[in-house]
């Protein structure tokens, strides 16, 4: 095999795609050939600058960003269902509370009308007065 | 509480964001831009991710990502993109990886998209001719001619700035 055939194939041949024959034709070449074994020499260092690069990290920033997108797209309106449980408990409770209050204050003003009833003066004094 | 694509989202981007952040950034040599393209991909991915075949989620973020970097140099005006690091090497001390990465980077942004594409599925994504040839729709002698040319281009770069 010539020199200028070895050449075209020799990147094929650092890569392990020729085939038995030709990588066979070329090692025997290379025996002899100084020419084409600094060619082959070059395509090497070649490869060890490329393969000397080494995996970054991902920036922890970046990570976190990527991890958020999925709640980036959500909008405020949207609750979640433990939120809507949250929203509807508390409404549950005010209500209540309301009722409570309501019959408290309603108690109150039987407990207070009786007490005025038997009181002419402090009924006469509110319904004269405020 | 997360719902079951939240949490399979989640388990993809821990499983392979690092290797997709660093194989957009081989073939853009920008940072900054490696960051938005990586964004824009998962962003991507979970919004399609009722309809994507789980078994194939990489296969889709290796398209995704391609197709993401090809209309990134659309947008630029020539394929060359101004490199974003400046360094300066040390040699009386080991180089730190970036460092060496940033060198790397910089004489691959000396190439060509196609040129990278292909130093990119040889080198680090470990393809055959075979393979490569079909990923990129081109002979396998095309494929080894492309590679001469790339590495050609690179080792006149390594030559030129050891003078």
């Amino acid at each position: 095999m010539k020199c200028e055939k070895v050449k075209d194939r020799l990147q094929a041949f650092i890569d392990k795609e020729t085939s038995p024959e030709v990588t066979e034709e070329i090692r025997t070449h290379l025996l002899d050939c100084i020419s084409c074994q600094n060619e082959l020499r070059n395509l090497q260092k070649v490869d060890e600058f490329i393969l000397s690069y080494q995996e970054e990290d991902v920036p922890k920033a970046l990570t976190e960003k990527l991890l958020n997108i999925p709640y980036s797209d959500k909008k405020i309106s949207h609750f979640s269902p433990f939120k809507k449980l949250s929203v509807a408990a508390s409404i549950l409770i005010a209500f209540i509370l309301g009722a409570w209050v309501s019959s408290q204050t309603l108690q109150n003003r039987n407990s207070t009308d009786s007490l005025l009833s038997s009181d002419n003066n402090l009924y006469s004094y509110f319904e004269g007065g405020y | 509480m997360k719902n079951n694509n939240e949490v399979f989202f989640e388990s993809i981007v821990i499983k392979t964001q690092k290797k997709m952040f660093n194989y957009i950034l081989r073939q853009t040599s920008n940072r900054e831009d490696t960051e938005d393209i990586l964004q824009s991909v998962y962003t991507s991915v979970y919004k399609r991710i009722d309809k994507l075949d789980k078994e194939r989620i990489e296969s889709y973020l290796y398209r995704s990502a391609h197709n993401a970097i090809v209309n990134y140099y659309k947008k630029k005006k020539n394929n060359h993109v101004s490199f974003d690091d400046k360094y300066e090497i040390n040699f009386a001390q080991p180089i730190p990886i970036k460092e060496n990465n940033n060198k790397v980077l910089e004489y691959l942004d000396e190439l060509s998209l196609d040129y990278k594409h292909v130093i990119e599925l040889k080198y680090f994504q470990k393809k055959s001719y075979k393979e490569i040839s079909s990923i990129i729709g081109k002979s396998t002698k095309a494929v080894e001619s492309l590679l001469i040319r790339a590495k050609n281009k690179l080792r006149k770069k390594i030559e030129g700035n050891k003078k």
